[in-house]
């Protein structure tokens, strides 16, 4: 899953990025507005983090106007402002949560998982697909009931696919959500990781459509 | 004792006490014109006796008066005539009057046991004497009928002065009552000012100062709230961060990464020290009774005392800094508290090092009328300058993040100190912070 962290604060910032990559996430950390701006309009993120106070704008403004353009991406703002009508205040403007510094990672990754199980539509904490599960939280992945071993990225890219079930991804697609902005992605990784999930939990498991992409496999098949 | 009970005390006192000295002049007053009175009565009426005697025989049986008498008590005066030693006539009381041989003018007898004031009148030749006389029971009485007619209406309408008073005293007060009560019935953090409207004449200095005494700790205490609410906001980043690396060093996949971690780890620590310094020097100032410890200030002792506490950052950053002082004369005269002085200089060493690249020179030059603190930073931006001083507003992209509470510190004591700070770019790039007697003190 991609992140947009806004954050201007360089230690939090640095720290919040680490943590949250060692969890599983990918995540583009922006230090001011206008920069968090580029990165929302080249890229679809599944969730943005946002500090209210950055140093070229206040954080509210920023996520108004996004909201305003018309962009859905859930938000959640990490902010020292404590204050009631602060929160009050960024909710109504559009936020999906809203939580006050300092916070434990643990806490933080949980409420992103939360903000995406609703974007899919789904209150189920755990993702089913035939007989393929997969934990957002722990990262673990069971197939008929046996836990299958998966490094980071092999999950990373389960998860997109389980994201988007019945709609083939690109290849670029399934970049975007896995690498940020200052990571180099090598040309065949993908293809790499993607037979090794099919050698670790079942051939039909990952669907290749031939000039397009890659789509997660019927779930009717994975029984 | 309270103003109502001493109020009362003094009028129940005093009104009767002032009224029995007036009394008493009265009674004193009244008796000599009695005496006078009736002296001259018993003087008219003996020469009035005289001259109706005939030569030789008076009826020894006085007339008896028939009729109305009036209001006339006919038994206060008693005559008596004598001729030759001879009591020839007298009513009935004057029956009793004495006749010392030889006796002129007033004379005080006692007959019967009571006092009697008679006056002797004798003829040309002395072989008449005419005796008028009166009981002095007779002028007492009467005396005494005056008093009581006074003194009695006077006691029975004190019961009813006595509550009167007390219920004008209590009346009286009652702003003051009411004024304590709304003292009284105020919470502790109720700083409104005192309803000024109804409090008399006498008591609007009193409301009046109150309420300027409330103004102040109001004043005192939004500055207090406001630094406790600022100080929460401004602490939460940094241990959001601490918190942050703590868990990425925690979660590290490997040894590079915790290290990197616990190096940021080590920086917010840093980072959190210094804010919570700066809260409590700014705390200090804001607090700081400074007219306790004013004394002239020796600038170099406060430098000293400034430089000292940055030298860590100096030598980490590779800079110098240099202090200059006038040639000529005494640098910038001042009273005032060096200890808070040196933190107020010791800021601006702080920020200028932490704005500046490595290596740079800063610069505090004293002069005769103000102090310069110079340095070859990026400057400040117009639309932070503006800003600069609230707290925790600092200038962004900033690689070496303050608080933003330093320049409130240095803006705080120069304040107290009546000293004006003005930020400017320096010729040639750079800041210069200037600190000058405020045109107003």
């Amino acid at each position: 899953m991609r992140l947009l962290l806004v954050e201007d604060d360089p230690t939090l910032g640095d720290g919040l990025a680490s943590g949250l990559r060692a969890l599983g996430f990918t995540v583009d950390w922006m230090r001011t507005g206008a920069d968090a701006d580029g990165s929302l309009a080249s890229v679809a993120y599944d969730a943005v983090i946002l500090d209210l106070g950055l140093p070229d704008e206040d954080g509210l403004a920023w996520l108004r106007r996004w909201r305003d353009r018309g962009d859905t991406c859930p938000v959640l703002i990490l902010t020292a402002r404590d204050a009631v009508e602060s929160r009050v205040g960024g909710l109504d403007t559009g936020a999906d949560d809203y939580l006050v510094k300092p916070v434990a990672l643990a806490e933080l990754a949980a409420r992103l998982r939360a903000l995406m199980r609703r974007a899919r539509g789904t209150a189920e904490p755990v993702w089913r697909h035939g007989a393929l599960e997969f934990d957002p939280g722990t990262r673990a992945v069971r197939y008929r009931g046996q836990r299958i071993e998966l490094t980071a990225r092999e999950a990373g890219v389960l998860e997109v696919l389980l994201l988007n079930p019945g709609r083939v991804l690109s290849k670029s697609q399934i970049e975007e959500k896995l690498f940020g902005w200052d990571e180099d992605v090598d040309s065949n990784a993908l293809e790499v990781w993607i037979h090794r999930l099919r050698r670790k939990i079942a051939q039909g498991v990952v669907r290749t459509v031939r000039g397009v992409g890659y789509v997660i496999g019927p779930a009717e098949e994975l029984t | 004792m309270t103003l109502q009970r001493r109020l009362l005390l003094l009028l129940l006192i005093g009104v009767p006490l002032i009224w029995l000295v007036s009394l008493g002049a009265a009674i004193l007053h009244a008796r000599k014109e009695i005496n006078e009175l009736f002296d001259t009565q018993e003087v008219r009426l003996a020469q009035q006796v005289m001259a109706l005697l005939p030569g030789d025989a008076l009826a020894t049986d006085p007339p008896v008066l028939r009729g109305d008498p009036g209001e006339a008590d006919l038994e206060t005066m008693a005559v008596s005539v004598w001729i030759d030693g001879q009591r020839v006539a007298a009513d009935r009381e004057g029956s009793a009057i004495p006749y010392p041989p030889g006796a002129s003018g007033f004379a005080m007898p006692h007959i019967a046991r009571e006092r009697w004031r008679i006056f002797y009148l004798p003829s040309a030749d002395g072989r008449r004497v005419v005796a008028v006389g009166q009981s002095m029971n007779e002028r007492r009485n009467l005396l005494g009928g005056l008093i009581m007619s006074q003194l009695l209406p006077w006691l029975l309408s004190l019961p009813v002065l006595a509550l009167v008073m007390t219920w004008a005293v209590r009346h009286a007060l009652g702003p003051v009552r009411q004024l304590a009560q709304q003292i009284e019935r105020r919470r502790a953090d109720d700083l409104s000012p005192l309803d000024r409207g109804t409090a008399p004449a006498e008591l609007q200095p009193l409301v009046d100062s109150t309420n300027a005494l409330f103004a102040r700790l109001q004043r005192m205490l939004d500055n207090e709230r406001r630094l406790t609410a600022d100080a929460a906001h401004e602490l939460r980043t940094p241990l959001a961060a601490l918190r942050a690396q703590w868990d990425a060093a925690r979660l590290a996949p490997d040894t590079t990464a915790r290290t990197h971690a616990m190096e940021r780890i080590g920086t917010g620590l840093d980072r959190l020290t210094r804010l919570v310094e700066q809260l409590l020097s700014l705390a200090r100032a804001d607090g700081a009774a400074l007219a306790a410890n004013a004394h002239p200030v020796d600038w170099r002792a406060v430098a000293e005392q400034a430089v000292s506490a940055c030298l860590p950052l100096i030598d980490s950053t590779g800079s110098e800094i240099e202090v200059e002082w006038p040639e000529t004369g005494v640098p910038l005269p001042l009273r005032g508290d060096e200890a808070l002085l040196a933190t107020l200089i010791r800021n601006l060493i702080d920020n200028a090092l932490r704005y500046s690249p490595p290596q740079s020179q800063v610069t505090i030059r004293f002069e005769n009328d103000r102090l310069l603190v110079q340095d070859r930073g990026p400057g400040i931006d117009d639309r932070i300058r503006s800003q600069l001083g609230e707290r925790f507003v600092r200038s962004p992209g900033a690689g070496n993040p303050g608080s933003g509470l330093g320049i409130s510190i240095v803006r705080r004591i120069a304040e107290l100190h009546r000293l004006d700070v003005g930020f400017a770019a320096r010729p040639g790039g750079g800041l210069q912070v200037t600190l000058r007697p405020s045109a107003t003190s």
